[in-house]
């Protein structure tokens, strides 16, 4: 062989590879999870979404239900993705059977871990989008994600007031949680943090109403409808926080990590303010 | 049935005493004993307090309507459980066992779940009496009065497994994402984190049904000797069903709304109390809601005391004091009628 058809050869073979590299953009992709549904669905392209959790067009938990409308849908189960023919899965840190199951299978899933930061925001919006071929749209998003928070750092930052998050069936938001993690960017010390509360733990009624706080965040008055929510709106609740202002965040503006917790954190920025002019 | 021992009636006003005073202490425990660790004397002085400090609201608007409750719904499962047993005249006649509690919780679930009691409070109390009265007439029209304890205890299956799978289905279909967690507290019962507006919504009710299940005491004497001897005693047999049924339907049912179905409290207490009032029904009642109370607040401590995080439910409670009791019976009777 001469040497010049071998270099040849060489770049040919590293065509066909660098091809079969861009052909490697998914086509058919399938989310089995809320978080990932969402971060799908801003950063692919319509056609490449097979299909989504049937959360994802839920209003009451996801930012995009009206979007979502336009896309199959999907309940986790093994038999229905199978038939949707992904080529790329996206799931949630805690896999559910039958994504084991599609994995024994050798389809392609891609497990996306629980931001607990606004960083870890940032990762997951580039691992999502690295893993669909769409890396440039990825790095546009985190670039505005990082503009509309750089717009709303705190100036003051020495006084934080202390704020608790006491929401259905009593439980609190603590240490390692995205919510903590926006309260402290939001310029508020989170009391559940202070008492070394790790995770989302249920912290009783009777410790909190001893605790010195200057604001609360709770489920809304309108959500009755569950006795989950009848522990947040407990009158002795009231009775001891009466004058503590208070503040409901939906949860669906930051139980998923994506740039839409912007907004929760536009909202506690202002309520922080609202708080500090009243106690002056 | 074995004929009455002669009980002097000194013993059985001092059961009432023994039964009182216990019952004071379960309801000190009560008002005592949670996270907050407040000493029973600065619990004492909270308890009175008109200033609205932190103890004041743990005691008066935790503690207290959580006592209150478990007083209240004790007594009415233990009085309803000594009643029914004694009209039907079968042991195993309970609130729980036969379904009246179960059917009374799927009548709560569904004004909860669905909004009703989110625009119109009552009906949370309503829903649970409409619910347990359905579970009370089928129980009456299935079983009917001299049906055989068999009977009895198949139906109770029947009409509770119903309730249950309706209330899991109703728990599923409700629009909310801790619905279908619920399920646990409806099947088990537990007075946490309850407050005075459950308290006002239920107590009137549990009250009424109660007055009206305790004005039976004679006519259920007269009925231990038999059908015929009560009516010719002068006891208006429609009238004693009737006073049973309602009372039972607004007690349990006011109960459970708050409180889930609780089990076991109306079987065991007036099994454990029957050896000392002498197997008078008249006796046998006001002893069993001093019983009930006494055994439910009791257990509610227990759970508070035994439980990390997230509380035990009542029901697992007495469940695993009433369970051994009923097996007991079950051994009992097979050796009796089989």
């Amino acid at each position: 062989m001469r040497p010049e058809r071998s270099v040849i050869g060489l770049f040919v073979l590293f065509l066909a590879a660098s091809s079969a590299l861009a052909e490697q953009k998914p086509e058919r992709v399938a989310s089995t999870h809320l978080c990932t549904d969402q971060l799908l669905m801003l950063l692919a392209e319509p056609r490449q979404i097979a299909s989504l959790s049937h959360f994802a067009s839920n209003s009451s938990m996801s930012m995009m239900a009206d979007a979502a409308e336009l896309y199959p849908v999907n309940h986790g189960l093994a038999e229905e993705l199978v038939l949707q023919k992904p080529d790329l899965i996206l799931t949630s840190q805690f896999g559910s059977p039958s994504i084991l199951i599609l994995k024994s299978l050798d389809y392609r899933v891609l497990s996306i871990p629980v931001a607990l930061t606004l960083d870890d925001i940032r990762k997951n919006i580039m691992t999502v989008a690295e893993a669909i071929g769409e890396s440039d749209r990825g790095q546009i998003l985190v670039k505005q994600f990082d503009d509309e928070i750089n717009e709303m750092i705190v100036a003051d930052e020495v006084r934080r007031p202390t704020m608790l998050i006491y929401e259905a069936n009593g439980y609190t938001t603590g240490e390692q949680t995205l919510r903590s993690d926006i309260l402290e960017i939001a310029g508020f010390s989170n009391l559940a943090t202070q008492l070394g509360i790790p995770n989302d733990q249920y912290l009783p009624l009777e410790i909190l109403v001893g605790q010195p706080l200057d604001a609360l965040m709770t489920a809304s008055d309108n959500e009755r409808n569950a006795l989950a929510y009848e522990v947040p709106n407990h009158p002795a609740l009231r009775n001891a926080f009466e004058n503590v202002p208070r503040i409901n965040i939906p949860g669906k503006m930051w139980i998923c990590g994506t740039p839409f917790v912007t907004e929760a954190l536009r909202q506690l920025v202002n309520f922080r303010n609202e708080v500090l002019a009243q106690s002056l | 049935m074995k004929p009455d021992r002669v009980i002097p009636t000194v013993r059985y006003s001092s059961l009432l005493a023994l039964l009182t005073v216990l019952t004071v202490i379960a309801f000190v425990c009560s008002l005592s004993i949670g996270p907050a660790g407040i000493k029973t004397v600065d619990m004492l002085y909270a308890l009175f307090s008109v200033e609205p400090g932190t103890a004041a609201i743990i005691v008066q608007e935790i503690r207290l309507p959580r006592a209150l409750l478990g007083l209240l719904i004790g007594a009415t499962l233990g009085l309803c459980g000594a009643a029914m047993q004694g009209y039907v005249r079968n042991p195993l006649a309970e609130p729980g066992l036969i379904g009246v509690s179960a059917s009374a919780a799927l009548g709560a679930v569904v004004t909860i779940y669905f909004g009703l009691s989110a625009i119109f409070v009552w009906s949370l109390p309503l829903g649970g009496m409409l619910g347990a009265g359905i579970g009370v007439a089928v129980m009456m029209v299935i079983a009917g009065r001299k049906s055989s304890t068999l009977t009895l205890i198949l139906a109770g299956v029947a009409v509770s497994t119903m309730a249950g799978a309706l209330t899991s289905l109703a728990l599923n279909l409700a629009p909310n994402p801790f619905s279908s967690l619920e399920i646990v507290f409806w099947l088990l019962g537990s007075l946490a984190n309850r407050s005075f507006e459950h308290f006002w919504l239920a107590a009137p009710f549990m009250i009424a049904g109660m007055f009206l299940v305790l004005t039976l005491g004679r006519a259920l004497d007269s009925l231990s000797l038999g059908e015929d001897t009560a009516s010719t005693l002068g006891i208006d047999l429609r009238s004693v069903r009737l006073k049973i049924i309602l009372g039972v339907t607004a007690s349990v049912g006011a109960a459970t709304a708050v409180a889930g179905a609780i089990g076991f409290v109306g079987l065991v207490v007036p099994h454990l109390i029957r050896p000392f009032v002498g197997h008078r029904p008249s006796h046998l009642l006001p002893a069993s809601a001093l019983g009930g109370a006494c055994l439910l607040l009791f257990s509610d401590v227990a759970v508070r005391i035994l439980s990390i995080g997230i509380e035990l439910k009542l029901g697992v409670f007495t469940a695993l004091i009433g369970s051994p009791i009923f097996l007991w019976l079950v051994l009992r009777m097979r050796n009796q009628y089989l």
